[in-house]
C-alpha cells in the first residue's frame, strides 16, 4: 500500500492505491501512524497514483497532519485533478502546501 | 437375488448333481450285481445239468454196452444201479437249482417242465431196457440196445440244448467269463461225443457186416466234430485266461489227441470179426480216461467261472457300499457347508448388509454387529463400525455448526432488524416536502447501505426565517448514520434557537469549535431564506457548491469552498449572500451526487449535473428530482451506490413572493 524513500533528509512516502476511500483509510492510518513515529517529521505525501480521494481518505491525511504535531511539515505531491479539486473545495489547499511532484516538494522544503 | 440365495441354489445343485451321479453309479453296479447274479444262478443248473448229462453219458453207454455186448444178462443192473441213482440224483439236483433261479432266469419254468419230463422219459426207457435184459434172443436185444442209445442220446441232446438256451440267455460281458463260457459249451460238446463214440465203438466192435459200415460213418462224423470242437477251444483259449484254465485246457487236449485219437483210429481200422473182450475194455477205458480228463476240463472251467462270478459280485457291492459311503458323506459334507457358510458369512453379511442399509438412511441409533472376528467379515464389520463412529462424529460436528449458523443468522436477522429500524428513523427525521412561509422544499435520499451519513433538514425560526441544511459525514454506515442524526440535532437545534443577531457563519463556526475530537468530521452547506427581503444566505463547509435555479432560467454556482466541520477546530467560516427571489430555487447535493459512478468507473461529474438541471429549468421541483433520479440511476447503471446521495432543493413559491410585493 505504501512505499517510502528518503531525499535529503526528507522522507517520501508514495501512495500505492488508486482509490484512497473509506475502504483503505484505517490501514493507511496505520501505517503511516507506524512510519512517522519511527522517522523524520518532513515528510512528503506522493500521491502520483492516487486516482480518488473520498471525505474518509481526506479525513486520515489530516489526522496524519495532526499527528506530526506543529513542529511537522508535510507537503501533497502528484494530486490529479480530481484530488485538487477536493483539496481546494475543503480548504485543504491552505493548511497543505501541493507540489507536482515529490521532488519539487523537497526542493522547496530545503529552501 | 441375494448372496444367501445364491448359495443355496449352488448348494442345492451341487447336492443333486452328486446323488444324480451317486444314483446312475448305483443303478450300474446294481445291474453288474443282478447280471453276476442271474450268471451265478444261470452257471449252477448249468452245472448240474452238465453233471446229469455226464451222468447219463454214463449210464447210456454202461447200459448199451452191458446190453450189446454180454451174451448173458445175469449181472445186469449191478453197476448200472449206482450210475442210475447218480443221474437221478444230478438231474433233481438240476431241477432244485432251477427252483432256486426262477426269479431270476427268464424261461426256467419252461426248462423244468422240460426236465420232469426227461425224468419221465429215462424211467421208461430203462424199463424197456430191464424188459429187453431178461430176454434171451441176442437180435432183441440188440435192438433195444440201438433204441436206448437212441432214446437217451435224444434225451442228453435236450439237456444240452436246455444248457444252451440258459448261457445264450445270460451271454456274459466279461470276456474271460464269455471266453470261459464258451470253452464249457465246446468241451461239453466234446464230451457228448466221446461218450457217444464209446458206445458206438463197443457196438462196432461187437457188429457185423452192413451195420459197420454204418457205424464208422457215425464215428467218423463225432471224429470231424471233436476236431472242430477242439479248433474251437483253441480260438478261445489266450494269455487272459488263469494258468489253471489254460493248464487243464493242455492237458485234456494231449490226452485226447495222444491217447484217445489214436485208439479211435485203430478202432476204426481194425479187421472185422477178431474183436476180443480186452479190445472192448481197452477202448471203454481209453474213453473213461478222456471222459475224466474233459469233466476234470470241465470242472477247472467251472470253478475258475464261479470265482471269477463270485468276484465280480463282491466288487459291484463293494462298489455299491462305496458309492452309497460317498453319497451319503457327500451330502453330509454339503449341509455342513452350508450351514458353517450360512453362520460364517451369510447371517454375519446379511447383519451388516441391514445396518449399512439404515446407516445410509442415517438411522445412527441402529446397532454395528459385533467385532472380534480376524477374517474379511471381521473387517467389514470393523469398517463398518468406524463409518458409524464417525458418522455420529460428523452428525455431532454438522448439528454444531447448525448451531453456530443459527447463532449467526439469528444475530444478522437482530442486526438487520436494528438497521431498518434505524433506517425507519432516519428517514422520518427527514422533513416532508411543504412549503414553509412562502418556501417549498423537496428532497431526493438514496443511502449506499441501510442508514446515511447523509441528511437534511428544513426549520422555521420563530421569527419567521427559513432555515435549511444538508449534512454529508465522513464516511458511511452505523457510524456515519449516527454522526448524521447527531449533526442534524445540533444543526437544527442552533438554527432554532438562534439569536436574532446570530450570524449563521457563527453558527457553523462554534460547533466546529465544539465538535468532540474523536468523531469524524462532516461537510454542510447550512442556509437561510431571509423573510423580509429577496435574498438568501448559505455557509459552505466543505460541501460541494450548491446551484442557484433563477425563475427565469439562469443556473449558477454558489460559493466555491470553505472548512469541513469538524476537521480544524481554529477554522474560520464565512457566508455568501445572493438574491432569491420568486420562483427561484437553490439546489444543494452530496458528493455522493457527481461522484456516482457508471459500471466502467467514471463519475457522474458536477458537468453532467450543471447540464441536466439546465435542460430542467422549466420543469417543477418534483419532476426536476426525478429527471435527476432517472439520469443518476441510468448512469449507474448495475453498479452499487457506493456513496450516499441526497439532495435537497428550497424554493421560494411565486404566491406568496407576488403576495409580498403586492
Amino acid at each position: 500500500m505504501l512505499s517510502t524513500e528518503t531525499i535529503d533528509e526528507v522522507l517520501i512516502i508514495r501512495v500505492e492505491e488508486r482509490r484512497l476511500d473509506a475502504s483503505k483509510a484505517p490501514a493507511f492510518k496505520d501505517d503511516v501512524g507506524q512510519i512517522i513515529d519511527e522517522k523524520a517529521n518532513r515528510l512528503v505525501l506522493d500521491l502520483t497514483l492516487v486516482e480518488f480521494i473520498d471525505s474518509s481518505g481526506l479525513g486520515v491525511i489530516v489526522s496524519v497532519l495532526k499527528r506530526l504535531g506543529p513542529s511537522g511539515n508535510l507537503a501533497i505531491a502528484g494530486a490529479n485533478s480530481t484530488v485538487r479539486r477536493l483539496f481546494s473545495l475543503t480548504r485543504m489547499d491552505r493548511i497543505f502546501k501541493l507540489y507536482d511532484s515529490p521532488q519539487a516538494a523537497v526542493e522547496a522544503m530545503q529552501t | 437375488m441375494k448372496i444367501r440365495d445364491i448359495i443355496l441354489v449352488l448348494t442345492a445343485g451341487l447336492g443333486l448333481a452328486l446323488i444324480l451321479v451317486a444314483i446312475v453309479l448305483l443303478r450300474g453296479e446294481l445291474s453288474k450285481l443282478e447280471i453276476a447274479q442271474r450268471l451265478q444262478t444261470s452257471n449252477a443248473v448249468r452245472e448240474q445239468l452238465l453233471v446229469a448229462s455226464t451222468a447219463l453219458a454214463r449210464e447210456r453207454t454202461d447200459t448199451f454196452i452191458q446190453l450189446a455186448a454180454s451174451a448173458s444178462s445175469e449181472n445186469f443192473g449191478e453197476p448200472a444201479a449206482a450210475l442210475r441213482t447218480h443221474a437221478d440224483q444230478a438231474l433233481a439236483r438240476a431241477i432244485f437249482e432251477l427252483q432256486g433261479g426262477k426269479a431270476l432266469l427268464p424261461r426256467a419254468a419252461e426248462s423244468m417242465s422240460g426236465l420232469v419230463s426227461a425224468e419221465e422219459r429215462l424211467i421208461a426207457l430203462r424199463n424197456q431196457v430191464d424188459e429187453a435184459a431178461r430176454n434171451k434172443d441176442e437180435q432183441v436185444r440188440r435192438a433195444a440196445a440201438s433204441d436206448w442209445l437212441a432214446g437217451v442220446t435224444a434225451l442228453m441232446d435236450d439237456l444240452q440244448a436246455w444248457r444252451l438256451d440258459l448261457l445264450n440267455d445270460n451271454r456274459p460281458t466279461d470276456p474271460i467269463l464269455a471266453a470261459e463260457a464258451n470253452i464249457r459249451a465246446f468241451v461239453d460238446i466234446l464230451h457228448g461225443a466221446v461218450a457217444f463214440n464209446e458206445a458206438i465203438g463197443v457196438a462196432l466192435l461187437t457188429s457185423r457186416g452192413e451195420a459197420r459200415d454204418e457205424q464208422v460213418v457215425t464215428i467218423e462224423r463225432m471224429v470231424g466234430r471233436m476236431n472242430l470242437a477242439w479248433q474251437m477251444i483253441g480260438n478261445e483259449v489266450d494269455l487272459s485266461l488263469s494258468e489253471e484254465v489254460r493248464a487243464a485246457v493242455a492237458s485234456a487236449r494231449r490226452i485226447y489227441f495222444q491217447t484217445y485219437d489214436p485208439v479211435l483210429l485203430g478202432l476204426v481200422n481194425a479187421a472185422p470179426n477178431i474183436t476180443t473182450s480186452t479190445m472192448i475194455a481197452a477202448w471203454t477205458r481209453t474213453s473213461e480216461h478222456s471222459l475224466d480228463a474233459l469233466g476234470n476240463l470241465q470242472n477247472t472251467v467251472l470253478k475258475s467261472s464261479r470265482e471269477r462270478l463270485d468276484l465280480i459280485v463282491s466288487q459291484a457291492q463293494r462298489s455299491g457300499a462305496i458309492v452309497t459311503l460317498v453319497t451319503v458323506f457327500g451330502a453330509l459334507a454339503a449341509v455342513l457347508i452350508l450351514l458353517v457358510v450360512r453362520r460364517r458369512v451369510i447371517n454375519p453379511i446379511a447383519r451388516i448388509s441391514h445396518a449399512m442399509e439404515r446407516l445410509a438412511d442415517n438411522d445412527l441409533s441402529t446397532p454395528a454387529p459385533r467385532a472380534g472376528r480376524l477374517d474379511e467379515v471381521g473387517v467389514m464389520t470393523n469398517a463398518l463400525r468406524t463409518f458409524k463412529a464417525n458418522a455420529i462424529k460428523r452428525q455431532r460436528t454438522q448439528r454444531e455448526l447448525a448451531e453456530v449458523h443459527q447463532n449467526l443468522q439469528r444475530t444478522y436477522d437482530q442486526l438487520r432488524n436494528d438497521l431498518e429500524a434505524a433506517a425507519t428513523i432516519q428517514m422520518a427525521m427527514l422533513p416532508t416536502p411543504a412549503i414553509v412561509r412562502g418556501v417549498s422544499h423537496h428532497g431526493l435520499y438514496s443511502p449506499s447501505s441501510h442508514i446515511a451519513g447523509d441528511t437534511y433538514n428544513v426549520v422555521e425560526h420563530p421569527d419567521g426565517g427559513v432555515g435549511f441544511f444538508q449534512i454529508d459525514v465522513a464516511g458511511h454506515g452505523a457510524a456515519a448514520a449516527l454522526v448524521s442524526v447527531a449533526g442534524q440535532h445540533t444543526l437544527s437545534q442552533a438554527m432554532l434557537t438562534r439569536a436574532r443577531e446570530t450570524q449563521i457563519e457563527d453558527i457553523v463556526a462554534r460547533i466546529n469549535r465544539e465538535w468532540p475530537e474523536n468523531l469524524p468530521y462532516f461537510t454542510t452547506v447550512l442556509g437561510e431564506i431571509d423573510p423580509a427581503a429577496p435574498v438568501g444566505r448559505i455557509v459552505q463547509a466543505g460541501h460541494p457548491s450548491p446551484l442557484l435555479i433563477r425563475s427565469e432560467g439562469n443556473v449558477e454556482q454558489i460559493g466555491s469552498s470553505g472548512f469541513p466541520v469538524g476537521m480544524l477546530p481554529q477554522a474560520c467560516y464565512e457566508s455568501i449572500e445572493f438574491p432569491f427571489r420568486a420562483g427561484d430555487r437553490l439546489l444543494i447535493y452530496s458528493d455522493g451526487v457527481v461522484e456516482t459512478e457508471s459500471p466502467s468507473g467514471d463519475f457522474y461529474s458536477e458537468s453532467q449535473l450543471f447540464d441536466l438541471v439546465s435542460a430542467h429549468v422549466a420543469s417543477a421541483t418534483p419532476e426536476l428530482l426525478v429527471a435527476l433520479q432517472a439520469s443518476l440511476d441510468a448512469w449507474r447503471g448495475s453498479r452499487e451506490l457506493t456513496d450516499d446521495v441526497s439532495v435537497l432543493i428550497v424554493e421560494r413559491t411565486k404566491t406568496r413572493s407576488n403576495h409580498a410585493i403586492h
